[in-house]
């Protein structure tokens, strides 16, 4: 399978906000209701295409409770993105977010893209966390944000590809070193320095998401 | 003690309450054990060892009475707990009939002279007050009676709604799994069977012979032994902590919402617990929450749901409970659910250096992959197989384990990896990340990969002293680590310290050249400025 680029992904955040399901319905396009309980760390991966070219997403997902916090911390270094998670039902869980961005803030490297999700947002009777907090939060903390549900879907893919195209830019604009493998971004194979974005083709991927 | 009352309330408690028929607690054990009905007198008290001395229809009588503990048990521990309703009644309203004049012959069974039952009246009154408790609660009456259609064979399985479907078929847990390993076993564990009959009911002379037992397990212990077996094994089969189970059960847990949301989450698919709310998913929950309030400082910890919910496919709640306990105190469980899980990072450096020494090739293609251990080893010590291996395969994990420790789980890890070495050597990171995560339960479906990877996993060098020093290592590298962590702090601080001071002095700099500007020509600023510069 062929890549311009890889980027790596953290997914973080309190228990049971919908981290898994965030992920499943990312790289399968089904929701779950009951997930497994995450223990320790799982992964997906899926292909986008931004500016015509081909990336792969490799995501972590991470267990949400206090005390696996020693194994997540380990995989905040050589990510390129995190998708930090609250369930908008439940105030705690919003409530948390500075402890996890200060963990994430710690030890990631100082480029990493953050995108606050305000994840549940089909529940809107059950809603505790207005969304314009939301907004204001990702703004104070220099934050990506959107509200996804990962029951119907929506934004969730937005949500993925957002923050490609942000860690995308980054590039572009120099920020990133991308021969630092320990940034989270990795050039493909066949895609030396020097001709990267000539050589896009190969679907690849097990699911050939698009650009939306 | 407690144990007399469970068994006579277990005689009691089993399943006709619906049914058409007077089957007893003993022809449905004995049914589901493929073995003879046995009559009145066959009945012994389990945690009485030593009172029998008929080898091969004891172990029989030992797994009815284990069914009817096994049921009553955990009616046992609802009558005292205010939030399982359903289960009380359950219970109770069992008793009743028994009391009521069918009284099955499996009453002898637990009506030993030297543990007396509270008294009739008293039991008569409970009884028919959790009658009336169950007359209003149809709901229950319909699992109930699922319950009974379930565990009594040639019961007709009548009855509506699909709670009698799952609670029907959450019954294999205790008996179609059973059968199932009874069968392909009977040839070769006919003696197996014997010579566990007799050492559950004799188990103080066993217990003598460590050894021996030890060989034993590895065998492998016949699935209806296993509740009783690995609570005598763990020595805790007469255990205050049932008792203290109870207690328990009155109370609440600062931890109860925690644990409530993964109730759910743990064994999703698995018959017993995918019913929301029902008796598979309450009981994990009533015990995780005695846990918690048992040891206040781990409390819940993600994970060892797992462990608690393989247990409960083999005994009551209270026993479930005092097994957990003396795993988590004793066999240093709870020092990888303590809120730091420093013993996990232990663990995986353990890990890593049997692999190093024994599969060297393996390890480096592993690194080369950046493939790190916690990456696919977590789950393997913090539910000890549970979510990555076939069930019937975890199951033998934890025979060993109750015997020989966590040796076992680092012996079987490496032992995985030996057995898959030259599928994993194939793969990239993602592949291995699949394999180990997703597919291994596939690979060691059949029991003669199972048999392989135990018999794989007995043979691995595992060198005690060595591992010893390992701990001793790592310690001394994790003190290093956060000296250096420290000492890093430290510099950090000083150096924004030092930013601070620079910034402050330019500033000061900064306004002295202002004024200078202001009261003198421009020469001098012109000689300040080579001054600077010099």
């Amino acid at each position: 399978m062929s890549y311009a680029y890889l980027f790596k992904y953290i997914i973080i955040g309190d228990t049971g906000v919908g981290k898994s399901c965030l992920l499943l319905q990312f790289t399968d396009k089904r929701f779950q209701p009951v997930h497994d309980l995450t223990i320790g760390v799982e992964f997906g991966a899926r292909m986008i295409t931004i500016d015509g070219k081909q990336i792969k997403l490799q995501i972590w997902d991470t267990a949400g409770q206090e005390s696996f916090r020693s194994i997540t911390r380990s995989y905040y270094r050589g990510a390129a993105g995190a998708l930090l998670v609250y369930d908008i039902t439940r105030r705690d869980t919003f409530n948390h977010l500075t402890t996890w961005l200060e963990d994430a803030r710690q030890h990631s490297n100082s480029n990493m893209v953050i995108m606050l999700i305000g994840n549940k947002s089909d529940l809107e009777a059950r809603r505790e966390v207005k969304k314009e907090e939301g907004e204001a939060f990702a703004r104070e903390h220099g934050l990506i944000f959107m509200e996804t549900s990962a029951k119907t879907a929506a934004n969730v893919e937005e949500a993925f590809i957002n923050t490609a195209k942000e860690i995308y830019q980054k590039i572009q604009d120099g920020v990133f070193d991308i021969n630092n493998e320990a940034n989270g971004i990795k050039i493909g194979p066949q895609h030396s320095p020097t001709n990267q974005g000539l050589n896009v083709g190969g679907s690849g991927g097990n699911q050939g998401g698009n650009c939306c | 003690m407690d144990v007399g009352i469970d068994t006579a309330s277990s005689s009691r408690s089993p399943h006709h309450q619906h049914t058409t028929t007077t089957t007893t607690i003993s022809t449905a054990a004995a049914a589901t054990a493929t073995s003879p009905s046995p009559t009145e007198e066959d009945g012994e008290d389990p945690l009485l060892p030593g009172r029998s001395s008929r080898p091969v229809t004891s172990g029989v009588d030992q797994n009815q009475n284990q069914w009817g503990l096994a049921v009553s048990a955990s009616s046992a521990s609802a009558t005292s707990s205010s939030e399982s309703p359903k289960k009380t009644r359950f219970a109770m309203d069992q008793g009743t009939q028994g009391s009521a004049g069918q009284q099955p012959s499996a009453q002898v069974n637990g009506e030993s002279p030297e543990q007396t039952p509270p008294s009739d009246e008293e039991l008569l009154k409970r009884l028919e007050e959790a009658n009336r408790l169950l007359e209003a609660d149809e709901k229950s009456r319909a699992v109930l009676s699922a319950l009974s259609s379930g565990t009594t064979p040639g019961h007709s399985r009548k009855g509506s709604g699909s709670s009698i479907v799952s609670s029907t078929s959450s019954n294999s847990f205790y008996s179609t799994q059973n059968s199932a390993e009874n069968d392909d076993a009977n040839g070769q564990s006919e003696t197996l069977w014997e010579i566990w009959g007799r050492i559950i009911n004799d188990f103080d002379t066993v217990k003598k012979r460590p050894a021996f037992l030890k060989e034993l397990v590895r065998k492998g212990i016949p699935h209806e032994f296993r509740g009783m077996a690995w609570q005598l094994v763990l020595g805790v089969h007469d255990s205050p902590w049932k008792l203290e189970y109870r207690e328990h059960m009155k109370k609440t847990s600062p931890c109860e919402k925690l644990i409530r949301r993964d109730i759910a989450r743990t064994f999703p698919e698995h018959d017993f617990f995918k019913e929301k709310d029902g008796f598979g998913q309450e009981s994990l929950f009533n015990v995780m929450k005695a846990y918690s309030l048992h040891d206040r400082e781990v409390g819940y910890c993600q994970g060892s749901g797992f462990i608690v919910g393989l247990l409960l496919m083999q005994m009551p709640e209270e026993d479930a409970f005092a097994v957990m306990v003396r795993l988590m105190q004793d066999f240093r469980l709870r020092e990888l659910f303590k809120p730091s899980m420093a013993e996990l990072g232990l663990c995986m450096y353990k890990l890593e250096c049997l692999i190093q020494e024994l599969l060297p090739t393996l390890l480096v293609h592993f690194q080369t992959q950046n493939f790190d251990t916690s990456m696919y080893a977590s789950s393997w010590f913090l539910t000890l197989f549970v979510t990555s291996l076939p069930l019937s395969l975890a199951r033998r994990i934890m025979d060993l384990f109750v015997s020989e420790g966590m040796e076992m789980i680092f012996r079987v890890g490496v032992a995985i990896l030996q057995m898959c070495q030259e599928d994993l050597l194939a793969l990239d990171m993602e592949g291995l990340l699949k394999y180990l995560q997703k597919d291994l339960r596939s690979r060691f479906d059949q029991d003669s990969d199972q048999d392989n990877l135990l018999t794989t996993a007995y043979s691995i060098k595992y060198n005690h002293k060595k591992m010893k020093k390992l701990e001793k290592e790592y310690t001394a590298l994790k003190t290093k680590e956060n000296e250096d962590q420290i000492e890093l702090r430290r510099l950090r601080t000083e150096n924004r310290l030092l930013r601070q001071r620079i910034e402050n002095l330019e500033k000061v700099e900064a306004r002295l050249l202002r004024q200078n500007e202001v009261s003198s020509p421009p020469y001098h600023r012109y000689d300040y400025f080579c001054f600077r510069l010099y």
